[in-house]
């Protein structure tokens, strides 16, 4: 199926030979894909290790959480940290809330 | 007196005569006996012979040993549900089975009631609030579940001739085992009344086949019992 | 004038409507999904020209009963409370019909129940987009049958009936509130939604207190609580969007939509306030004791309930709004996690024997983190966007301090449960048999379309226009209490947990078992009809049996009719007695003769 675009390509002869019915990544003649989650090995006093799909779907589900709360928190920092500084009354002069001096008679 | 084994206070001789009974009657028939659901296909069997052996043995007075194993079972199971880990578990597990195997050779029985009563009574102030009770045992949350899908057996005499005859073997063998129940019924009866005492039954117990070629009182209400699951 | 809302909404309810009707002859149930997806398309055509030009629509027809003061006719009103949300109860209701196909494939009588979860769904749009108190009522009541009839799903349980009953009998006393306040605006107002809205100067406290007990029954508040763990003795599927993510928010919703009748009376508000507070806090405190799972999520739901509450009493509608549209997404999430992992454990939901799942189900541990991330208000999840802002305004308000503590102590819990769920379920080693991994497409698709959803869905209220609280500034503590106070919860519970392993068994603390048994308010309501039961029970053996029986039944017959038999069997030969008899005959003959 790969095969006549790598072959026309050529440099990806590589990548064919892996796809290809047979090859490493491709569809393996004579082993049995059943559906999924049907088969499962036997293991003594162990667990069954997971297929494939949920293991990649879940690392990827939290990644992408990761991601977005990541990616937002450097653009929208403030939404979590405050939008503006907050006014500190402590450090307002006389002049700018225009109390006139003590001493003005 | 205070004295426990692992294996609790029931015995399964009965049980295990039940089945053996049942086997042999059914190789005699030429058929292997397997319990039908009712208006299922035939279930797994595994639930057979499931009776309810404590609730049975509650209608008689309970022996101090008895009430004692029952303690000791009770207070570890609450343990375990104040302790869920496995490791801390066994080792308070342990404490208390020590102090249950102190007593274990008291022959005082006053002072052994004694020492049970105190017993219930730290029993009482220390259990759990909300023990962990197994899903399918009576107050877990799926006992009785699936009860509501269940039909009495019954139900497939009440078949139409074209419903059966698409089923011909099991209907067959049925046939043969009712045949057998017409067959041992009177002397079950009759064997049901030999045991009985004068006054009444102390037991809600059913006593097993005594002689060779019987088969147990009421066999058929456990061979025909529906299945846990329905399909 | 705007045809295409008031049209697709109405298609929904067509497409709702017909579907049902549907499965009755095609028994297919990837037709039904797929049919709920494209409603679910469907109404967001109306959500985005709502998001656009900003225009509510009032749909009525011509009045159905015409009487000299009123007229009655069906209204819907679709504003933005509404059409923000039939987008949502459909979205979550969809996920969790494909997730029941899958969890109650073994079900005899799926199809039936999945027309049920379609009824539900329908009851819960009437109640959202009912534009009088007589809509309002029916799909109030719709969803309170509804939820009867699914809770009570396995009906051999006993435990499932006494749940179902329970919840539709606490349901019952809030409706007393709700009828009430009908009748009273019927006599004194209107019925209609914006007719009521003018006159709200009038409007007294009586009605508005028949309002919050409709809410605090519907939403099961402190008080008439306890009906919403019980409700946990249906199946997974129907808690999820039942108990925690549509139905029960119907009460808070109803506060929402009448608020502004609400809004000027203080004492009203103070009440909804207090019992918001109280709520939260009490259904936090009790979750963090529960050991049974699907307890534990929903006491969160009614802790989530009780900030909804706290912000109607602080005025600020929309944002308990908010709170109740990002809280249905990860709600729905928990549950269809916490069904996952009892399906694998073959029913077993007590998180003591679960633990080390993330090894065996991984795909949805990792969902069930981030359902409780967002709960906990993590930020930039859904639950931040909304539980933030309320922490915010709560504390920002100047109303209650006791309150504030309150919902401050609530959140806290709300961390620490979710992540004693966490702990629990997820880490450690195995405590109980484990099948080897369900975790097939048929359940995971819902999942991960709601997890998607509580990752993304506050940024978008955020988005578009819908939260429509205004950023102001505030000091830098208490921008970050709400932050500071779920790491403590989280922190807590995690040295907690460590602390139990090391601790030997202890005796239960009473604080504890009040709230493990949930302030003991089964002990009310078991005991009435205990007592009624036990005294029926006594007046019928004792008065029928002893008495009645006694000395009118057949016993009472034996003793009256024995001395007569007696009398007329004086067969005993003598010779006197039959004399007697003669003479007496006829003096008696003669002496009838002669007078």
């Amino acid at each position: 199926m790969a095969g006549p675009l790598c072959r026309v390509t050529g440099g990806l002869s590589l990548v064919a030979r892996l796809v290809r019915a047979g090859g490493k990544l491709g569809a393996r003649p004579g082993v049995r894909r059943a559906s999924e989650g049907a088969h499962v090995d036997t293991h003594y006093r162990q667990f069954v290790p997971p297929p494939q799909y949920p293991v990649i779907v879940s690392e990827v589900v939290t990644g992408l959480m990761w991601f977005w709360i990541l990616w937002r928190f450097w653009h929208d920092s403030d939404e979590v940290l405050g939008h503006f500084p907050y006014p500190d009354p402590s450090t307002w002069t006389d002049e700018e809330l225009g109390i006139p001096p003590d001493d003005v008679e | 007196m205070m004295r426990r084994e692992k294996t609790g206070d029931e015995d399964f001789s009965d049980r295990v005569s039940l089945y053996t009974f049942l086997s042999l009657e059914a190789e005699r028939l030429g058929a292997p006996i397997s319990p039908c659901g009712a208006a299922s296909t035939a279930p797994p069997p595994s639930p057979v012979l499931k009776v309810e052996w404590g609730a049975a043995k509650m209608a008689t007075y309970l022996t101090h040993r008895q009430k004692v194993l029952r303690l000791y079972k009770r207070a570890q199971r609450h343990l375990e549900s104040w302790c869920i880990f496995r490791d801390k578990y066994r080792f308070y597990a342990c404490l208390l089975r020590a102090r249950f195997d102190e007593h274990k050779d008291e022959k005082d029985m006053i002072k052994a009631t004694k020492l049970l009563m105190a017993a219930e009574e730290e029993f009482w102030a220390s259990q759990h609030p909300q023990p962990y009770i197994f899903p399918d045992s009576p107050g877990g949350t799926s006992y009785e579940r699936y009860e509501c899908f269940k039909s009495p057996e019954w139900v497939l005499d009440m078949w139409h001739p074209s419903e059966k005859a698409m089923y011909p073997d099991y209907f067959a063998k049925r046939e043969q085992w009712k045949k057998l129940r017409l067959e041992s019924w009177d002397k079950e009866v009759q064997q049901l009344q030999e045991e009985t005492p004068a006054g009444g039954p102390t037991s809600e117990q059913l006593p097993p086949a005594r002689k060779e070629g019987l088969l147990p009182p009421l066999w058929w209400h456990y061979v025909t019992k529906p299945r846990n699951y329905p399909l | 004038m705007n045809t295409i809302t008031p049209t697709m909404t109405l298609a929904v309810f067509l497409s709702l409507t017909l579907t049902i009707s549907k499965l009755f002859t095609n028994p297919n149930l990837n037709y039904t999904k797929n049919s709920l997806m494209t409603t679910f398309i469907m109404s967001l055509v109306p959500l985005t020209l709502l998001l656009n030009n900003e225009n509510e629509t009032t749909l009525s027809t011509s009045p159905i009963i015409n009487t000299t003061t009123m007229n009655i006719n069906i209204s819907f009103i679709l504003d933005t409370p509404s059409l923000t949300f039939i987008p949502i109860a459909l979205f979550v209701t969809w996920s969790i019909i494909e997730f029941s196909v899958w969890y109650m494939s073994t079900d005899p009588y799926i199809n039936k129940f999945i027309k049920y979860l379609f009824i539900f769904l329908i009851a819960m749009l009437t109640i959202i987009t009912a534009n009088n108190m007589y809509q309002l009522f029916i799909g109030w009541e719709g969803v309170g049958i509804m939820s009867f009839l699914l809770i009570g799903w396995w009906y051999a349980r006993s435990d499932a009936n006494t749940a179902a009953l329970q919840a539709i009998i606490y349901n019952r006393i809030g409706d007393i509130g709700l009828i009430m306040t009908t009748a009273w605006l019927l006599l004194l107002s209107s019925m209609n939604m914006q007719e009521l809205f003018t006159q709200h100067e009038t409007i007294s406290i009586i009605p508005l207190m028949g309002l919050i007990a409709a809410a605090t029954g519907k939403s099961a508040q402190f008080g008439l609580h306890p009906w919403l763990p019980a409700a946990m003795e249906g199946p997974t599927p129907v808690s999820a969007p039942l108990h925690s993510s549509t139905m029960v928010v119907a009460g808070i919703f109803l506060l929402i939509r009448l608020h502004p009748i609400m809004q000027n009376n203080e004492l009203a508000l103070t009440i909804c306030l207090i019992l918001g507070a109280t709520t939260t806090m009490f259904a936090a405190a009790a979750a963090t004791t529960q050991h049974d799972i699907k307890k534990i999520i929903a006491l969160s739901t009614t802790s989530q309930l009780g900030l909804m509450m706290t912000m109607i009493g602080l005025n600020q509608p929309t944002l308990a709004f908010l709170h109740m549209a990002t809280h249905s997404f990860f709600k729905a999430l928990l549950f269809l996690c916490s069904g996952s992992f009892i399906h694998n454990l073959e029913n077993e939901q007590d998180i003591r024997k679960m633990g080390n799942l993330n090894k065996t189900m991984p795909m949805t541990s990792s969902t069930i983190t981030i359902a409780s991330l967002t709960l906990m208000g993590m930020p930039f999840l859904s639950g931040f966007y909304s539980k933030d802002t309320i922490i915010e305004t709560i504390m920002n308000s100047h109303t209650n301090s006791w309150a504030l503590i309150m919902t401050l102590i609530a959140t806290m819990f709300s961390a620490t449960y979710s992540m004693r769920i966490i702990h629990l379920t997820l880490a450690g080693y195995p405590r109980t048999k484990q099948n080897p991994h369900q975790e097939t497409k048929a359940p995971t698709k819902p999942i991960l379309r709601l997890t998607l959803g509580s990752i993304f869905v506050g940024t978008i209220t955020k988005l578009s226009t819908l939260q429509t609280t205004t950023m102001h500034t505030m000091p830098k503590t208490i921008k970050l209490t709400a932050l500071i106070i779920t790491l403590t919860g989280i922190m807590l519970s995690t040295d907690l947990l460590f602390l139990t392993t090391k601790q030997p068994p202890q005796k239960p603390k009473t604080l504890n078992l009040f709230f493990n048994q949930l302030a003991f308010f089964n002990l009310l309501h078991r005991t009435i009809p205990m007592k009624t039961l036990k005294f029926s029970q006594q007046a019928s053996t004792e008065l029928i049996d002893l008495w009645t029986l006694e000395n009118y039944g057949p016993k009472g017959l034996s003793n009256t009719s024995i001395p007569l038999i007696h009398m007329t069997t004086q067969q005993k030969n003598l010779i006197k007695n039959y004399m007697t008899t003669f003479t007496m005959t006829i003096i008696i003959t003669l002496m009838l003769n002669y007078i």
